[in-house]
């Protein structure tokens, strides 16, 4: 099989999910290639990266592909496709991704399945993917077709397999002008925390009840040397600014360490969570789904065990 | 301006139960409710026409039990609602539903801006904005966390994990909106039983011309499991709290943690 991936990169990095997608492309290729797709006004160092892990990488070079725009990105894709024809069209399953795919697939008469954490080529091409926000997961048989498109979830196909792919310049331009105008970025205010990058990371619920309890979290944090997070009702609330939520509408986290207090464990948080090394949950509901996903659970009042255990840290540190 | 707004009427996943035994979800008589994302979409139409006028139309697709859905939706105040109801639709792919949206937005013709949930509350699956898109031939400013109307240009602040960028477009456009867009009005009760007795504008596959073919079939459907070595200590009474904060530091000491 001819399996594609298309890298993407943002504000001059790669983003590791092409890699991702190409371990994913060498482990179904079978007896076919894996073959990266890069765009962008200059990208021949990405090039170069991903030739790593690639038997072939296409780079479609143009200054108005500098920033990604969907219907440029299609364009070029679909151009390029038109002569070296894909079964499997691999796309990350980020905002960027899951936006293009589908028009993507729609051009292409192609099934599409997103957000997969699976794909099975052995008996037709079978997808896993979770539904209802995580609480299920299905497996998906998809009916024969040439192409299929499928988006895979970040950080699942990690396993890196080397390759060494020739680069070949696909010497395609666009051949649109886009109706959608990027303006700019959304510039974060300055003095954020990137929790998606803390090593530790204590993380507060509604069982915090108050603002000005996070105090507390964020002197246990100091002492282990974390950043406080919250869970969505923490930061509607106001207590926390936006970007410290953790869950399906805030950000992904895989910390060292996770401490819970006073989180319920709504999938929409896991999902946001579990993948993290090790997890603490203090919360004095012993019935608390954050104990499924807990390594290890406190059942108890975080008003009395926070205070505790910042007192035992600090003796420990002297 | 003609807004156009697309709900589904998704399962309730908040209250949604597992067969203990099989580990799948009970989705026969399961509650549903108006798509969370979709919910936003329709209190931004609602705000942009309070602002500047216009007409707020809706349109869904399902089976027959969107008919509860209409109820919310016109209780919440939109104008007109389009129902697209087949039993062919209660399974149906992303590729048919946005077909089949995409051509009752046709057939009721005049739109100047389309808004959707990015996702929406069961399936989660990012497609639909983009296929609606794709069917009418017109941009996506996706994933929007706030929206601009002004002098036929849309402009959006998109949120795209990463970053949040700013995107315009000309009218018409199709924007999907986050659930950080805005806070959706709870309808006052008098508009709750006025509802009801509103009719809406039933539309059938084949009024539309539309054939729906599944692309992808579901072969199972279970609980994802996790495996954990789950240790709890007790600390429900303030004797315990001592013994089991000693123990958690002893497990932070060997995993290096402090
Ligand atoms: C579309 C959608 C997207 C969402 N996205 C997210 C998201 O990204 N992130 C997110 O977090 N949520 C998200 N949610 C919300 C989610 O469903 C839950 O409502 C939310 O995670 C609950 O937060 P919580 O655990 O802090 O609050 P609660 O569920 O109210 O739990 C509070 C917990 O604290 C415990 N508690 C109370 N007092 C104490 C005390 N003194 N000591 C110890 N324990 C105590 C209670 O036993 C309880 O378990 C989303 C919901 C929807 C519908």
């Amino acid at each position: 099989m001819r399996v594609f991936a298309v890298a993407e990169h943002r504000r001059g990095e790669l983003n590791p999910i092409s890699i991702e997608l190409l371990n994913l492309a060498n482990s179904i290729k079978g007896d076919g290639t894996s073959e990266a797709i890069v765009i962008g006004s200059d990208v021949s160092a990405y090039a170069e990266e991903l030739a790593k892990y690639a038997d072939k990488v296409w780079k479609i070079e143009d200054e108005s592909l500098a920033e990604y725009n969907p219907e440029l990105y299609v364009d070029v894709l679909m151009q390029l496709f038109s002569k070296e024809k894909p079964d499997i069209v691999l796309v990350g399953n980020t905002a960027m991704g899951s936006e293009f795919a589908p028009y993507l697939a729609s051009k292409l008469n192609a099934p599409v399945v997103t957000d997969a954490v699976g794909v099975d080529v052995s008996n037709g091409i079978k997808v896993s993917r979770y539904i209802f926000q995580g609480k299920l997961m299905v497996d998906v048989l998809l009916r024969e077709a040439d192409t299929y498109v499928i988006t895979i979830r970040q950080g699942v196909f990690k396993e890196e397999q080397e390759a060494s792919g020739g680069i070949v310049d696909a010497g395609i331009k666009p051949s649109v002008t886009p109706s959608r105008q990027f303006v700019g970025f959304v510039e974060p205010e300055v003095g954020e925390v990137d929790i998606s990058q803390a090593d530790i990371i204590v993380s507060v619920g509604r069982g915090i009840e108050d603002a000005s309890n996070i105090e507390l979290a964020e002197e246990l944090a100091s002492l282990l040397g974390g950043v406080v997070a919250g869970s969505r009702p923490v930061i509607d609330n106001g207590w926390l600014p936006k970007d410290r939520q953790v869950g399906i509408s805030g950000k992904t986290v895989k910390p060292k360490l996770y401490l819970a207090l006073g989180i319920s464990g709504a999938f929409q948080h896991i999902m946001g969570m579990k993948d993290s090394e090790l997890i603490i949950a203090v919360n004095k509901d012993p019935e608390a789904p954050i104990f499924g996903v807990a390594h290890y659970g406190v059942v108890g009042d975080i008003f009395e065990i926070v205070p505790e255990l910042v007192e035992k840290l600090r003796e420990a540190k002297g | 301006m003609d807004i156009v707004v697309c709900v589904k009427q998704s399962y309730d996943v908040q209250q949604l139960k597992f067969d203990p035994s099989t580990g799948e979800p009970m989705l026969a008589g399961a509650p549903k409710k108006m798509s969370d994302m979709d919910k936003r979409a329709l209190e931004e139409a609602l705000k942009i026409k309070e602002a500047s006028g216009g007409k707020v139309m809706a349109v869904t697709a399902g089976g027959s039990d969107v008919k509860e859905v209409v109820k919310e939706i016109y209780a919440m105040g939109a104008d007109e609602v389009y129902a697209v109801m087949d039993d062919a639709l209660k399974d149906a792919d992303t590729t048919a539903i946005a077909k089949v949206l995409a051509a009752a937005i046709k057939k009721i013709g005049s739109y100047d801006l389309i808004l959707c949930g990015a996702a929406s509350t069961d399936g989660y699956s990012w497609q639909i904005p983009a296929k609606i898109a794709a069917n009418l031939s017109i941009p996506l400013l996706p994933n929007a966390v706030s929206l601009k109307v002004e002098n036929g240009k849309v402009v959006t602040e998109s949120d795209l994990g990463d970053a949040v960028y700013v995107y315009s477009a000309s009218l018409p456009v199709v924007v999907s909106v986050m659930l950080e867009i805005n806070e959706p009005r709870i309808p006052k009760l008098s508009a709750i039983l006025k509802a009801s007795r509103k009719p809406f504008n039933q539309l059938s596959l084949s009024d539309l011309g539309v054939e729906v073919d599944a692309k992808m079939e579901v072969l199972s459907a279970r609980m994802p499991k996790v495996a954990r070595k789950n240790v709890v200590f007790d600390a429900s009474d303030a004797a315990k709290v001592d013994e089991a904060i000693s123990k958690l530091v002893e497990e932070l000491h060997k995993e290096n943690l402090i």
